[in-house]
């Protein structure tokens, strides 16, 4: 029995995103174990619904997370518009993937960021925020924030798109194809970047499908379950196969986001074209009243949504349960058994939301 | 195994044009969306509190007798809710944001709108 | 919008429906605690392949206690630490136990109180808005009409 040694990790770490702490139990060299501590940054945001009433509080759960900023805000719309049995019009539900499909776009190339620093590969780091600027000047564009959006609304969107500029985004969104694909050859091919992730916290599939892991972190073991299947907004419409891998290490998990990123450009493609005419909200007349649970397909995973109102403009609760929430027993599962450098890579793989994980 | 992928991207990026702007000295604009700060026309203001009572930070506060409309900067987070209930639309959202101040009195602006006729 | 059912549930066949779901190839997907001035509950759900889900409704109360399902389902851990933390409830066999440290709120149960509704009230200050008048008859910079060609003008208000 070798000696044993406890190093913290994190809350401040280069490599992080948002504070996450790791007490990691270390035998010699390898690690044996880690106990995690979460709590950072609770702000208690789903007491708020007792104070804002339910059209205000859609600016609040979208600034839960600065990254799923906006897909936030659609899961809290479409969750209060089912209990109040609303339907919104044809055109705001292409919006809605279409700024989606972006968002998921935009997510993964900041991840594929972090990801290259957190191995020490800082210029491939930059180039990926490099071609990330150009989805963000989309962003401000269209909805006039490059972070949040502010553009959901109960009963439909808040601002519309005309057909010239989608056209025109049409045309951005080739060349930032053309500019992912040197950066994607380095992820999937390079010898530095495969010697540091191929094989490193390998998740089977029974064990990602029994510890509730979701998203990326499922696909790439295995298993094809990706919440737009259901149909919400205008997926129902689109054409688009859930992406998986086999291998489900580190690898496979970069290989699954590249490969949707494409995948999200194709449906942006889709939906440009498919785009219906005419307005793109309804009005609201009411209180929401009864319960609703709603599910929808963050960057980082499923995210499951539950409103309850009880007929006054003021919601009884709102719940918002993230994929990161449920990532982090994959990822106590996956540290022991690795190296102390390779910490930040698995910390970095389940792509750690933090902010959403305690709101 | 290929080595040294990236090296065809770092020599363009090495050669070609910066992807950033000499900021402070060239500036970029914004988009004509854009949203920086909200701005008040008190010509048609009717003083009916709408804004204030729909802001989720409540930045905005209203004063009827007074003929005073007060927002402040710093908890306004520019979500344009106050903008599309206005019934009179005097509200417009500017592409400015707010600059950043060291004294937080600064924040608070005021803007007096006409006397009541009659 | 297909409506939700929700079937209900007792404390002591809680950690059997999970085996049975568990037989049946469903997974944990969430577990929440709602809490109103009338009625407070928890509410489980579970997760097949095909994306299909089975919602179960438990009455619970503040300081009662609820069997764990950790025992089955590791992934229950953090739901439950959670809702015993913000909530008061009383889990009895967790897996993990983090002991009122996930989140170390300063109130304990912050969650279990449920506050009325604050109404927003016009606020009259007159003397102090004098302060922070701003003159609209001097043209002001945001006035002017912001050419596209030119660079913006730097500064705010």
């Amino acid at each position: 029995m070798g000696e044993r040694t406890i190093i913290p990790f994190g809350p401040q770490h280069p490599v992080l995103p948002e504070p996450l702490h790791l007490d990691l139990i270390l035998e010699d060299e390898k690690i044996v174990g880690a106990v995690p501590s979460i709590g950072f940054i609770h702000r208690g945001l789903e007491k708020l619904v007792e104070k804002r009433d339910f059209q205000e509080m859609a600016f609040v759960i979208e600034r839960i997370c600065g990254i799923c900023s906006f897909i936030h805000g659609q899961g809290y719309v479409q969750t209060i518009e089912a209990v109040m049995g609303v339907e919104i019009p044809e055109r705001a539900k292409y919006l809605r993937s279409f700024w989606g499909e972006l968002s998921r776009v935009h997510s993964h190339l900041l991840w594929l960021g972090l990801m290259a620093d957190a191995f020490g590969f800082e210029s491939l780091f930059m180039h990926c925020w490099r071609v990330r600027e150009k989805v963000l000047d989309i962003f401000e564009e269209t909805t006039g924030g490059r972070v949040i959006f502010s553009v959901c609304k109960v009963g439909g969107l808040w601002k519309n798109v005309d057909g010239d500029t989608l056209r025109r985004i049409g045309g951005v969104l080739k060349d930032v194809d053309k500019d992912i694909r040197p950066l994607a050859d380095v992820f999937m091919r390079d010898y530095t970047v495969q010697k540091r992730c191929v094989g490193l916290g390998v998740l089977t599939k029974e064990e990602a499908f029994q510890l509730g892991a979701v998203g990326p972190m499922l696909r790439a073991s295995g298993v094809a379950m990706d919440a737009r299947k259901l149909g919400y907004a205008a997926y129902g419409n689109l054409e688009f196969e859930p992406v998986t891998e086999n291998a489900g290490d580190c690898q496979a998990r970069i290989a699954v986001r590249v490969r949707e990123i494409y995948q999200a450009l194709d449906i942006m493609r889709q939906c440009i074209e498919k785009m219906p005419g005419g307005e793109v909200a309804t009005t609201v007349k009411g209180n929401p009243q009864g319960e609703y649970l709603s599910r929808l397909e963050q960057p980082r995973g499923e995210a499951v949504y539950y409103g309850k109102g009880n007929g006054t403009k003021y919601l009884d609760r709102f719940r918002v349960r993230t994929p990161t929430f449920a990532n982090l027993i994959p990822l106590l599962h996956i540290i022991p058994g690795c190296d102390l450098a390779d910490v930040p890579l698995l910390a970095l793989t389940i792509d750690p939301c933090i902010s959403c994980t305690e709101r | 195994m290929a080595f040294n992928v990236i090296g065809k991207t770092v020599m363009k990026s090495l050669f070609g044009k910066p992807a950033t702007a000499m900021y402070p000295v060239i500036k970029n604009d914004f988009y004509p969306l854009t949203r920086g700060a909200i701005e008040l026309d008190p010509a048609n203001c009717i003083f009916c509190n709408l804004c204030a009572k729909r802001c989720p930070t409540e930045a905005i506060e209203v004063s009827r007798p007074d003929r005073l409309w007060t927002i402040n900067r710093t908890r306004c987070i520019v979500c344009n809710f106050c903008v599309d209930v206005c019934p009179r639309d005097c509200l417009t959202t500017v592409r400015q944001y707010t600059a950043p101040m060291t004294d937080k009195s600064a924040a608070v602006i005021t803007v007096q709108g006409p006397a009541k006729e009659s | 919008m297909d409506p939700q059912v929700f079937f209900p549930a007792v404390k002591t066949e809680v950690v059997e429906i999970a085996q049975r779901n568990k037989a049946l190839g469903y997974r944990f997907a969430q577990m929440h605690c709602v809490k109103t001035p009338s009625e407070m509950f928890i509410i489980y759900t579970f997760e097949k392949l095909d994306l299909s889900i089975e919602q179960y409704r438990l009455p619970a109360e503040t300081d009662g206690a609820v069997p764990s399902v950790s025992g089955v389902f590791l992934a229950a851990v953090l739901y439950e630490n959670e809702i015993s933390e913000l909530y008061g409830v009383e889990f009895t066999g967790l897996a993990l136990d983090f002991a009122g440290t996930l989140y170390e709120t300063a109130k304990p149960r912050a969650f279990a109180e449920v506050a009325t509704p604050v109404k927003k009230t016009p606020v009259k200050k007159a003397a102090a808005a004098e302060k922070t008048k701003v003159d609209l008859k001097k043209p002001a910079e945001e006035k002017a009409p912001i050419n596209l060609k030119k660079p913006a003008d730097g500064g705010g208000n």
